[in-house]
């Protein structure tokens, strides 16, 4: 049977800056349905094209972006696009993921990957226009916050349903801490500094409109489908405190568990009550905002009304609030007005939230003083100074020169065994909250492909099974101890980490797809479901098994590639705060650390899983072979980093 | 005898209340706790606690008094109560 | 004067008039999200495909935070028909309001300039004019609004509620624009102003003028 395009635009557009060359490319189709779409095209992209010798900032260095395989459809929460790169924080594997309409406009154009190479010579942005490629002056846009510049191309465009995509004024001072910014505030690709990545090729933004229908191939299985998922999120209790309250939720968990990472990871509770989910939901709250295309609208923006940031109107999430406390800070205003300011900037939250706390506690214990901070006091708590410090960073000021590095670089710059208290993976900042007490959790910041990250690696399963299910599916009844359990913990986390790749090849949402009450529910939505949608928009017959796979495919690119830059088990570690310190809470957790024994032990049972050496971390020819990535296996024996 | 209940969304919104006294029988087990609650508060309730095969749902904990219990450990339901004991259901799903 | 083709009379005359409106937000969550999801399954049961620009319902952010999904309002009188040198906008065969005659129409884009709501749209593949027809009388967008938010109902009849519904209109118009200039305002630590889109930018073209 031929292969239909389905629900793919049908081609790839590739823009040199420096030779200012477009070059257009038919979607093979073979390609796509083995790679899918996300993150399984731009991994594999820039494996293929950018080796070790090619650093994050160099001409030769690529910015991928792709859109999920069903963005552009009306499959529910399908709205995110992957964005691929070396990346400097990390110097290996980079990417993100953000919501807003861009993603699909490029569909619409036409184009299922655009892919840029060079620099520009002076600021430029792109303009995307269906067939229409230029690349066109960017000089009155440079210095411009992302809001601006969004509105300013949509004026000059004439045209207030073109999609962008953009830098602020920290991508352009390449700050490595700098994100993308999608549709003005909508969405960012927030981690391992795609915006410095963006800033150094001279590209400020990419607007684009596209007027092309996005086909499906079975109308009837689509709806059946979505039915389905309708009814499975209507039972599902995981749903409606997210709609009650975005991901502000999170509050409540975090309280009882004492796991908040405040004062820079060293607290496990925190005077959490004036950023009550109850406060942000009565005081501030706009409305419960959705992402393109999804039911479950846990989305927020946010209005100050009066006081010291009246007017201040902007999209903020939990790790926002995460990281105020991080720094110390709990007043909910200050935490609104933290988002506006990395928003219109074009700053990572999570980056700047861990880096500043990172100077706090170095200001605390005297490795910086009076004259490093030019005067300006760091303690931790002062909303005032966070603020300026986050501006500071933007705008490569002062200090803010040296953190706007990120927390590792500039630890090493300071010495005086600063590095302890910088609290990142591989480069990349902390996220999400304290592992201490539940020992694969620490390990999935180790094994996240893209530095520390919670939502790459996603042990979360372990919360919603059951023993039997553990038996079943992990091989141990322990893999549903969250607190005592080993076994199994690490072929879940295996498992586990190719389930949500799933939702970056499709760009379904993680909550929509990927956060559930019961192993039941989650598997209904973000296996079954996902594939059915897949399948019903491209006319394929794709397993759910081969959908798992091509998970696991992505996420073996990722490794490959970092496996390349000389990464291999010495680097899955995580802060060694986590393991010498012990956690100060009351919850569950309190008085725990990071069990280097059982730490290891999971690694080791995660690596067998994944079919990779045990001992080294690197991955076995079988493996690259049986996900038919046998390129890259003679790549790597080639350099001697075959398991 | 009396226990003390916290609640959060969405079972704070089932019972439209944050803190309830929930009366069980003498000798009560958390699941009994579960009963009572669901019989007290209908199917509004009932939807949040138990899947659609009718087994109560394993990502809730409980936190009793200080000691968290989570309902996916085997014996959690078991777990007999006090008189005055504090039991707090949470959804026990992280992520961020 | 000359006759014109007014109004949707013809064999649907005596049927009851519908329009989708938009409820008023009346519960915390039953207010426009913003998802979108009315445009793509509009398309989708108009075209067969997804695509927002075919969509006969548009959905537009006024600012952070807020988005109205706007739809035909069914017009007695239709101003576009009325502009229509062509004739194409003719009296549906089922229901009691016009669609367009897609043979007769030649994309010459007079009833987008005269629609007053904005709500006539253009394909930009078949160059033509597109309608909201209520699907037949099961819209799309109503079934797959997750916020409930649209409602098909009887058109108004009462220029008493049709008055509270154009004032409501314009209360949260004006809810908006106060919501506006505020966030203009400067903040001493932001060394620029965050500017926002304004409702009454007359610098923007209407469609008809492309």
């Amino acid at each position: 049977m031929a292969k239909r395009k389905g629900s793919y635009a049908g081609k790839f557009l590739r823009v040199d800056l420096s030779t200012g060359k477009v070059e257009k490319q038919d979607l093979d189709l073979d390609f796509a349905h083995k790679y899918i779409g996300g993150r399984g095209f731009g991994s594999r992209f820039l494996y293929d094209e950018v080796p070790p010798e090619v650093a994050p900032f160099d001409p030769a260095n690529r910015l991928i972006f792709t859109p999920g395989a069903l963005f552009g459809t009306a499959v529910p929460a399908a709205s995110r696009t992957t964005a691929t790169a070396k990346s400097p924080t990390t110097g290996m594997h980079g990417d993100g993921h953000a919501s807003g309409r861009w993603g699909a406009m490029l569909k619409s154009a036409g184009y299922d990957m655009l892919i840029l190479q060079g620099a520009a010579p002076k600021p430029v942005y792109l303009w995307v226009d269906n067939e229409k490629v230029e690349i066109r002056d960017a000089g009155s846009l440079w210095g411009k916050t992302t809001m601006e510049t969004h509105q300013a191309l949509q004026e000059s465009l004439r045209d207030r349903e073109v999609g962008t995509l953009c830098i602020g004024p920290a991508g352009e001072k390449k700050v490595r801490l700098a994100s993308i910014f999608c549709d003005g505030i909508t969405g960012t690709f927030a981690r391992t500094g795609l915006g410095a990545v963006m800033g150094s090729k001279n590209l400020k933004a990419v607007a684009t409109r596209g007027t092309r229908d996005i086909g499906i191939a079975d109308v009837a299985a689509f709806k059946k489908a979505y039915q389905e998922y309708l009814q499975v999120i209507s039972v599902d209790p995981y749903v409606p405190p997210a709609t009650k309250y975005g991901t502000c939720r999170f509050m409540y968990h975090r309280v009882k568990f004492g796991i908040h990472g405040a004062k820079n990871w060293r607290l496990g509770d925190f005077d959490w009550k004036p950023l009550d989910p109850e406060v942000f939901r009565s005081d501030y709250q706009i409305k419960a905002s959705s992402c393109p295309m999804c039911p479950v609208r846990c989305r927020r923006e946010y209005r100050i009304p009066a006081g010291k940031y009246a007017g201040t109107a902007t999209k903020m999430e939990w790790e926002t609030i995460a990281r105020s406390m991080t720094c110390g800070v709990n007043d909910p205003e200050a935490v609104i007005y933290f988002s506006h300011l990395c928003n219109q900037y074009g700053l990572d939250i999570e980056g700047v939230g861990d880096t500043i706390a990172f100077a706090m506690e170095c200001y605390e214990k005297g490795l910086l003083n009076d004259q490093d901070t030019e005067g300006l006091p760091l303690p931790f708590g002062d909303s005032d100074v966070f603020m300026e410090m986050t501006r500071k960073i933007a705008f490569r000021e002062g200090l803010g020169d040296l953190l706007a590095e990120g927390s590792l670089r500039a630890a090493r710059k300071i010495g005086k065994g600063a590095e302890q208290f910088a609290m990142q993976v591989k480069g990349s900042e902390m996220s999400a909250a304290d592992p201490r007490g539940m020992p694969v959790r620490a390990v999935s910041y180790a094994t996240s492909t893209r530095g520390s990250d919670h939502l790459r690696s996603n042990p979360y399963v372990e919360e919603l099974i059951t023993p039997e299910e553990g038996l079943q599916f992990f091989g141990s009844a322990e893999a549903a101890d969250i607190f005592h359990g080993l076994q199994g913990k690490g072929r879940l986390l295996a498992w586990s980490e190719n389930l949500v790749t799933i939702g970056d090849l499709l760009g379904l949402c993680k909550f929509a797809y990927y956060r559930s009450a019961t192993l039941t529910y989650l598997r209904k939505k973000g296996v079954e479901l996902a594939t059915r949608f897949y399948n019903a928009c491209n006319g394929t017959r794709v397993s759910e098994e081969e959908m798992l796979e091509a998970g696991e495919r992505a996420f073996n690119i990722e490794k490959a590639f970092n496996v390349r830059e000389g990464a291999g088990r010495e680097k899955d570690i995580i802060p060694e705060r986590f393991v010498k310190e012990k956690l100060i809470g009351s919850g569950p957790s309190g008085g725990a650390v990071v069990d280097r024994q059982k730490f290891d032990l999971i690694l080791d049972e995660y690596y067998g899983a994944r079919g990779w050496n045990e001992k080294t971390g690197l991955q076995k020819r079988e493996t690259l072979e049986r996900l038919g990535l046998k390129d890259i296996a003679e790549d790597l024996a080639r350099r001697k980093r075959l398991g | 005898m009396n226990v003390h209940l916290k609640l959060y969304p969405p079972l704070s919104d089932a019972a439209g209340a944050v803190e309830i006294s929930l009366g069980v029988k003498e000798k009560a087990t958390l699941e009994d706790v579960v009963e009572a609650l669901v019989a007290r508060f209908g199917n509004g309730m009932r939807r949040h606690l138990f899947d659609t095969e009718s087994r109560i749902i394993p990502s809730w904990a409980v936190f009793l008094n200080q000691t968290i219990v989570p309902f996916n450990q085997p014996g959690a339901l078991k777990v007999p109560v006090k008189e005055k004991d504090e039991v707090s259901f949470i959804l026990n799903i992280a992520g961020g | 004067m000359p006759k014109t083709n007014a109004g949707s009379a013809g064999k649907t005359k005596g049927l009851r008039r519908r329009v989708l409106y938009v409820s008023l937000p009346d519960q915390a969550d039953r207010i426009c999200s913003g998802c979108e999801t009315c445009q793509l399954m509009c398309s989708l049961q108009n075209t067969g495909a997804f695509n927002p620009k075919k969509s006969r319902i548009k959905v537009v952010p006024l600012s952070v935070g807020i988005t109205i999904p706007v739809t035909c309002q069914q017009c007695e009188d239709p101003w576009c028909q009325r502009a229509c040198p062509e004739k194409a906008i003719v009296p549906h065969k089922k229901m009691n309001l016009v669609a367009v005659d897609e043979k007769k129409c030649t994309g010459c884009m007079a009833c987008i300039g005269a629609c007053p709501y904005g709500i006539m749209v253009y394909d930009p593949e078949k160059k033509k004019a597109l309608k909201c027809d209520l699907c037949g009388g099961d819209p799309a967008c109503v079934q797959y609004c997750p916020s409930k938010v649209l409602v098909l109902a009887d058109h108004p009849r009462s220029a008493e509620i049709r008055r509270q519904r154009f004032a409501a209109i314009l209360a949260n118009e004006e809810a908006t624009a106060r919501h506006n200039i505020a966030g203009a305002q400067q903040i001493k630590i932001l060394p620029s102003t965050m500017t926002q889109l304004s409702i009454q930018d007359s610098k923007q073209p209407t469609e008809g003028r492309r």
